[in-house]
């Protein structure tokens, strides 16, 4: 759990509440199938990639190595080409799957969540916030 | 079978209505809905959705249930606007509760088209002070000059205008446009046992019932006692004897075999197009005991026709700081060129829609989505809706396909017309006069082909004089049936331009009264 919050602090770039984010991802290891298991390699494979970049472990490691891991996965917003996926099942590498179900939706919660912090909201939806202050705009 | 009972065909806000009116007055009452459970008050589906980002397949319709055809102008998907779960697609809804105006009833005497319902605004208007109740309407008309008349005040205080909208109110006041607070059945303040809104901003499955569900109805009227409500059950056929209903034809969905419901009154409430689809499916046509049905049903279909621009503004408005949708116009719902085009209502939205030309997947790091994001604050989208025209080539009828059960689904065939082009002609110079009040630097408009029918279907079994022009009367009783009716946005004759939800339960109360004391 603490490299996929680790995980979620690089990708995101912004400091995030480990609560909320490590909530996320324990419900779905609890509750989705397979989940928990690409999260326990997920977390071996990181952290074996950040040694060989000269960390402790990927959690111990600077953000600029976490990018670096998490590079294996991400592909800067481009889709997979077919041939990529391809390569990638038959190949059994894992990143392509802690992409799609690690990077792609911590980012997803990001964009739900703390994205509106960022753009200036009192909460994100979701967030009771009470009526008496809507109509007026805070600092 | 006990005289004092009543089935319903499906378990939406209609259905919800008449159930708790007739469970109220000591009728036995089953409620027959194809659809899953579907938890109240919603702090599951929230959680799944809002915490947990995981769409429940127990809230899904069991396959073989949906699965209409549609030919014609209308090109979005009709099956997702129709929820089947317990308390239909008003658990899913957006809570505004407009009433209509008088002249909406009267289109054919007083501008030329449509057609003149049987009943007028007068007749109605106890009944909306009765739905507002029912809901628990937030909303005052002080500020709304356009609003009708009313003899009882809403139950509750209004949602004030948000930040963004008090702006945007300030500027069109200066052209001399309105921007009134908008009625909504989601509670300003507690009512009855439903708590205060706390802005959530998660409407969409509001979490404590702030907004109104048929679910807490349902609840309520099953607490009576004398309420069952049946999911995951089809009807499949209405049974007549002798000119009376005699029972639902019903089957459980995993179900290999029929049975019979008898009841002394039966209520079809099932949404429009569901309605007209079991009227087809159980017409003497099809079996000797079937229905004896007006040329009409299936005719008349009617979809509230919204289209919605996206306005740019040089500042941060903040759509979305609060949930609810707090400004919208009345001012063109009766405009002097009413006849040539459709009245129009102009609604500022809060939702929050990322733009078009970037795609969220695009963004590798939570800096790149806020900025793809950041230009959402100073965005407004301001929905047209339109009013439109009932028009026989709008049709239910049904269709090729075949559902788990062997029986045809709907087929819809949905035409736009002239009219509905020179009512989005007038709606698109109305942006362009909000745009321009309100200081957009920059303002976009749906085509007329991605017209949507924000989930409001109507028309289909049209309420009228008699079977010549009409599938029920002005109580919904299908002609020649005097125990079968037909209740909800099916009946209505011609739409108005605003939000009919309310005119629906309205009507559904109008109905369950007659039954109940009139007709004894």
């Amino acid at each position: 759990m603490a490299a996929l919050v680790a995980a979620a602090g690089a990708v995101t770039g912004y400091a995030i509440d480990p609560a909320h984010y490590g909530e996320y991802y324990r419900w779905r290891a609890e509750h989705l199938r397979g989940y928990r298991v690409l999260y326990e390699r997920f977390g071996r494979d990181a952290d074996r990639a950040a040694r060989e970049l000269g960390a402790r472990s990927f959690v111990a490691a600077t953000r600029e190595i976490q990018l670096d891991v998490l590079g294996r996965a991400g592909r800067g917003g481009r889709p997979m080409t077919v041939w990529e996926r391809l390569r990638a099942d038959v190949s059994g590498n894992p990143w392509p799957l802690y992409e799609r179900f690690v990077v792609r939706e911590t980012l997803a919660l990001f964009a739900r969540t703390d994205a509106w912090i960022a753009l200036g909201y009192r909460g994100w939806p979701g967030v009771p916030k009470g009526l008496e202050r809507y109509r007026l705009r805070h600092a | 079978m006990p005289e004092r009972s009543v089935a319903i065909v499906g378990s939406g806000v209609v259905g919800t209505a008449i159930a708790c009116e007739f469970a109220g007055r000591g009728y036995r009452v089953d409620v027959f809905e194809k659809g899953p459970p579907y938890p109240y008050p919603h702090t599951p589906q929230f959680q799944d959705r809002f915490l947990h980002g995981y769409e429940n397949p127990a809230h899904l319709p069991a396959a073989g249930i949906q699965g209409l055809s549609l030919t014609g102008d209308y090109h979005r998907d009709l099956d997702s606007e129709r929820y089947a779960v317990a308390g239909g697609s008003a658990t899913h809804w957006g809570a505004i509760a407009l009433r209509m105006r008088p002249p909406d009833f009267h289109t054919r005497s007083g501008y030329g088209y449509g057609d003149d319902w049987p009943i007028g605004y007068d007749e109605l208007e106890p009944y909306y002070c009765r739905a507002e109740a029912f809901l628990g309407v937030s909303g005052t008309d002080a500020d709304n000059p356009f609003a009708p008349r009313r003899s009882r005040p809403y139950p509750l205080p209004p949602f004030e205008l948000s930040y963004g909208d008090r702006i945007l109110a300030t500027r069109l006041a200066e052209r001399g446009i309105a921007l009134h607070t908008t009625p909504q059945a989601a509670t300003r303040r507690a009512y009855r046992d439903r708590p205060g809104c706390q802005n959530f901003g998660a409407c969409d499955v509001c979490p404590i019932g702030a907004r109104y569900s048929p679910n807490y109805d349902l609840a309520r009227a099953i607490a009576t006692g004398r309420c069952t409500l049946h999911t995951r059950t089809a009807v499949r056929r209405v049974v007549v004897d002798r000119g009376r209903a005699r029972a639902l034809v019903v089957r459980a969905v995993d179900g290999m075999v029929d049975r019979e419901h008898a009841a002394g009154v039966i209520v079809v409430a099932g949404g429009a197009i569901e309605n007209a689809r079991l009227l087809l499916l159980s017409s003497r046509e099809r079996a000797p005991d079937g229905v004896p049905l007006s040329e009409t049903v299936g005719r008349y279909l009617t979809f509230h026709h919204l289209w919605t621009a996206r306005l740019h503004y040089a500042e941060a408005l903040y759509p979305g700081d609060v949930g609810r949708f707090t400004g919208q116009s009345y001012q063109f719902i009766d405009p002097p060129g009413r006849g040539r085009h459709g009245a129009v209502k102009l609604e500022f939205s809060s939702n929050i829609v990322p733009p078009p030309e970037r795609s969220l997947d695009e963004a590798a790091t939570g800096a790149e989505l806020v900025e793809i994001l950041r230009p959402t604050r100073s965005q407004r989208m301001l929905t047209v809706h339109a009013e439109s025209v009932p028009d026989g080539h709008r049709t239910v009828t049904l269709s090729e396909a075949r559902d788990r059960f062997g029986d045809p689904y709907a087929h819809v065939h949905y035409e736009l017309a002239d009219f509905d082009h020179r009512t989005y002609a007038f709606g698109s110079g109305l942006v362009e006069r909000f745009a321009a009040a309100t200081r957009a630097t920059g303002a976009e408009f749906e085509p007329f082909e991605s017209v949507y029918s924000g989930c409001h279907h109507m028309g289909t079994c049209r309420m009228g004089r008699g079977p010549g022009d009409s599938a029920v009367d002005a109580f919904g009783a299908v002609h020649g049936v005097g125990n079968l009716f037909v209740a909800g946005g099916s009946a209505f004759v011609s739409p108005g331009a605003v939000n009919p939800t309310l005119t629906m339960v309205a009507l559904a109360l109008r109905t369950a009264d007659y039954v109940t004391t009139r007709r004894g």
